[in-house]
């Protein structure tokens, strides 16, 4: 389970402001997800992070959005709406 | 002219157990390391999902610990099947707050899957991929993270830096 708090903590003790990421546009916002999720994946560790991952209610629904946005990405969809 | 030599009469969850042994096949329980559920209906479902696991591949290709491990499976695959049966009948929120039983499946699926690793089935004779639409496995992220800290001061992009709070 990857929790708020843990996010917080590979951040160093900051927290990713999601809406105005997202109001500034695609770019910044995907630019965001993938820092916080490589901050995230070399916290917790690679299978910890697949785990929870892939199990629904496993991390908190932005970082969860986030992931779904790098993969978006990644297969060349678009990121927002 | 021979006596006939009369069966013990077994209780009745013994024979429910020996039912369930002529049912589901030979999955041989090992002995005294996993503890044998008391109630037979449970022995019942875990010899199924065990047997199951089992006859997967050839006996010889199994390690002697791996009837253990697969003894275990069928344990936690049955956990996990009545925790879905009481999360449908119950829901995921009871009472405006979360049903007990989604972090418990959480938490089982979790054991299942470093068990299936164990006995080598974790990337093969499970995809886990396909609960997630079967997305592209990312490139693990390099770890050169001395303090969270520290590195999240150092090294992150100026175009992110202000949404950072």
């Amino acid at each position: 389970m990857i929790s708020d708090r843990v996010v917080s903590a590979a951040l160093g003790g900051k927290t990713p402001d999601w809406t105005a990421a997202k109001q500034a546009g695609a770019e910044p916002y995907l630019a965001l997800c993938k820092y916080v999720i490589s901050r995230v994946r070399a916290a917790v560790g690679e299978e910890a992070y697949t785990d929870a991952s892939l199990l629904a209610g496993s991390m908190p629904v932005q970082l969860a959005a986030a992931d779904e946005a790098v993969c978006k990405a990644n297969a060349g969809q678009k990121v927002l709406p | 002219m021979g006596r006939k030599t009369r069966q013990p009469k077994l209780d009745r969850d013994s024979r429910a157990q020996l039912l369930a042994r002529q049912k589901v096949g030979t999955f041989e329980w090992p002995t005294g390391t996993v503890p044998r559920r008391t109630n037979p209906f449970i022995q019942v479902i875990a010899d199924d999902y065990a047997q199951t696991i089992w006859s997967s591949r050839q006996e010889s290709d199994w390690m002697p610990f791996h009837r253990e491990i697969v003894a275990e499976i069928g344990l936690i695959q049955t956990d996990i099947a009545f925790l879905r049966i009481d999360i449908d009948e119950k829901g995921m929120i009871i009472d405006g707050k979360k049903n007990p039983a989604v972090s418990l499946l959480d938490l089982t699926t979790k054991k299942l899957q470093s068990h299936l690793r164990l006995i080598g089935m974790g990337g093969s004779g499970i995809d886990t991929r396909s609960m997630n639409n079967r997305r592209p496995i990312q490139q693990p992220a390099a770890k050169s993270v001395a303090t969270p800290a520290a590195a999240a001061d150092d090294d992150v992009p100026d175009e992110i830096r202000g949404f950072l709070q």
